[in-house]
């Protein structure tokens, strides 16, 4: 019987022994994969540190403005100015024959909302409050 | 010997004395027991070491990993990047790991300008085993010195300050310089402006916002400058502070510089006329009539005036060899309100008889006008304002009006802010969302700081400051014209400072905007006009119709205080 408690224990501490030395082994790896990692971790945070800062060069006032100035694709930008306010009531309805004919039946009525101010926008521009 | 009465125990080996191997025996063993004991007992301890010890994966990980880029990125009020760090290197050689020295000095000649082919000949061929070249290269100069491909010709790395927006807050940003070059890294270092006032708190990495707004200080930047060309001023500075808080959303002051190409300080000369002169902080000038804001609040605090107490202008106001005049004669007497509209320097200088050089000098210490403004620039602590040592009856009646006292934009702007929002003291600051003191100092009482609002308001609908208005912003404000000093005495007669200091909306203040032109002349007329209502007025009025709408301030039809009347 004494025996085998021995034996019984033996294996025991053994059979820890050798979990142990495995579970060390792995956090070891997992270590290095750390190091790895982190490394990885720095080399991305200054590429995108690079990026950003290419993007706030490319975006910099001063060439946003000689873009406009040299009105790249005919957008008509111009400085943003009070007269560019206006209020929802300053906003002329739009001319009758603007107005499609007939809604499209079936449409519920938010969106046919949405289809009838899309017009006035278009020919409020230049008007000014 | 043994006989066979003694004859050995069964296993007892040996034939000696009965007593002594006994005991000789036992010995062994337990000294053998102890062998193992110990034996185990290292194996077991360092199985149960291995097993259980700390794997230090954190601290071993943070050993490996390169140090991030360090110093901290500084950002506008809305995150847009206005200083970052990038990676770049700096260059440098090892002459005696050269392989050919001449063609490596002939081909760097030609490729970084500045080096001389002779010298680094002799350079590379002398004694020298090390030297720097360069302490920061462009990515192209990198490939191309890469491509001479020498292995005495060797990189280190740095961490270079980027600023992407050129001149725009120039100023603010201040700049930095390497310290300590080694092969592996350097430090950076500010030496000016925030760079160098917030050291400690840039080195420890985290974002830094700060409460300017990218787009609004460029605008700003923008139209100082148009405003400096059409007037020929010799500079110009700007302030744009938010009334509640303090945060100073825009700081221009102009010749600028890029900080990315710092240029020098000035060997010789008046440091003022450098670029890297900020005059909005560092500037201290005699602003004139804007003070007469200042004199106006403390008197309607005090109850020495109300808006229609009649104040004698007869002119000139004579004080020993000194007379006070006005730009104008305005009659023998206007109502207080009207002094500050007509902008009349005697009945200004009556008022602060009334109130005495004492209660001046404190409610101007009150008002931080004579210490070095809170603001986190380096520049800021020696921008210490110019107060007349003997605070006489005459200091105070000319500081009434704005002259023998000289202080920064950015002083001005506070103490505006101060008595045109709730009358509680303003700190100014260019941190965003900084901690402020939650129940600052009462300066001023409401019922004051409405008057004021009143009366700006009056000298833009129908003062000196009439260029000021813009459709829709209720804009109020002060002009000033301050005769420059002369270096040996006196006063300039063809040289003013032109300040506008000004708030927007009058009736409930949001931003409080100074604007100050160094000797501007405005020419369009028979004759030069140089008073701040034909020069830094229409400059700041064109600033505000630009901004106002940029910081999404929709223009209000004013709301007519005659109105209410007629409710009843």
């Amino acid at each position: 019987m004494k025996l085998l408690v021995h034996l019984l224990a033996s294996l025991g501490v053994m059979a820890v022994a050798v979990w142990a030395y495995a579970e060390n082994n792995r956090t070891r790896a997992v270590q290095r994969d750390l190091g790895l990692l982190a490394h990885e971790i720095a080399e991305l945070t200054e590429q995108r540190m690079m990026l950003e800062a290419e993007i706030a060069y490319l975006v910099r006032p001063d060439r946003l403005e000689a873009l406009v100035a040299r009105d790249v694709g005919g957008l008509g930008l111009a400085p943003m100015r009070p007269a560019q306010f206006a209020r929802a009531d300053e906003v002329p309805y739009p001319l009758p024959d603007a107005l499609p004919d007939a809604l499209p039946d079936g449409l519920p009525d938010t969106l046919a909302g949405a289809d009838r101010t899309a017009a006035p926008l278009r020919l409020a521009e230049g008007t000014a409050p | 010997m043994i006989g066979p009465s003694e004859a050995p125990h069964p296993g007892r080996r040996g034939r000696r004395p009965a007593g002594l191997p006994h005991q000789r025996a036992e010995g062994r063993l337990f000294v053998l027991g102890l062998f193992f004991l110990c034996a185990f007992s290292v194996i077991g301890l360092r199985m149960g070491h291995l097993a259980s010890g700390d794997p230090g994966g954190a601290e071993q990980a943070r050993r490996m990993a390169p140090p991030a880029v360090s110093r901290a990125e500084i950002t506008d009020r809305q995150g847009r990047i206005l200083a970052t760090d990038i990676a770049a290197h700096a260059l440098y050689a090892e002459p005696q790991k050269m392989i050919d020295p001449e063609r490596v000095a002939r081909e760097l000649a030609a490729l970084l300008p500045g080096l001389d082919a002779e010298r680094l000949v002799r350079d590379f061929t002398g004694p020298r085993s090390f030297m720097w070249l360069r302490d920061r290269l462009s990515p192209e100069q990198v490939q191309a010195v890469r491509d001479i491909g020498d292995p005495g010709l060797l990189f280190a790395p740095r961490e270079l300050r980027f600023y992407p927006n050129g001149a725009v807050a120039a100023h603010v940003l201040g700049g930095v310089r390497f310290e300590n070059p080694g092969v592996h890294s350097a430090d950076v270092v500010g030496i000016a402006g925030l760079e160098m006032a917030l050291e400690p708190r840039l080195q420890e990495g985290a974002p830094l916002a700060l409460s300017l707004d990218l787009g609004v200080q460029a605008t700003v930047e923008r139209v100082l400058a148009g405003g400096m060309t059409l007037l020929g001023a010799k500079g110009a500075a700007a302030v744009l502070m938010e009334v509640a808080t303090g945060e100073i959303v825009a700081l221009a002051s102009l010749p600028d510089f890029d900080p990315n190409d710092r240029p020098l300080p000035l060997t010789s000369g008046d440091p003022a006329q450098s670029p890297l002169f900020n005059r909005a902080v560092q500037g201290v000038y005699e602003l004139g009539s804007v003070f007469k804001i200042l004199t106006m609040a403390q008197a309607l605090e005090l109850g020495l005036v109300t808006p229609d107490t009649m104040v004698e202008t007869a002119g000139p106001l004579r004080w020993g060899r000194f007379a006070i005049r006005d730009f104008h004669n305005y009659g023998p007497r206007l109502s207080a309100t009207q002094v500050i509209v007509k902008s009349s320097n005697i009945g200004t200088a009556r008022i602060a008889q009334q109130i005495g050089p004492e209660r001046q000098r404190a409610f101007l210490r009150e008002l931080g006008l004579l210490d070095p403004p809170a603001i986190e620039l380096v520049e800021a602590r020696q921008a210490l304002p110019l107060a007349p040592a003997q605070w006489s009856e005459l200091s105070a009646m000319t500081i009434s009006y704005g002259h023998g006292l000289s202080v920064s934009p950015v002083h001005l702007a506070a103490a505006f802010a101060t008595v045109l929002g709730d009358g509680r003291l303003v700190r100014p600051t260019l941190i965003h969302g900084a901690p402020r003191d939650l129940t600052p100092r009462r300066i001023v009482s409401p019922a004051t700081t409405e008057t004021m609002r009143q009366m700006m308001r009056a000298v833009v609908t129908e003062g000196t400051a009439s260029m000021a208005e813009v459709a829709g912003y209720r804009v109020g404000g002060k002009t000033g014209t301050a005769n420059k000093p002369r270096p040996g005495g006196g006063y300039f007669e063809d040289r003013v400072i032109a300040t506008f200091a000004g708030v927007f909306p009058a009736d409930a203040p949001r931003y409080v905007l100074i604007v100050s032109l160094d000797e501007p002349v405005e020419t369009s007329g028979t004759e030069p006009r140089r008073t701040a209502g034909w020069t830094a007025v229409p400059v700041a009025a064109e600033i505000i119709r630009r901004i106002a709408p940029q910081m999404g301030m929709r223009p209000e039809i004013e709301p007519d205080p005659d109105l209410s009347l007629s409710a009843r």
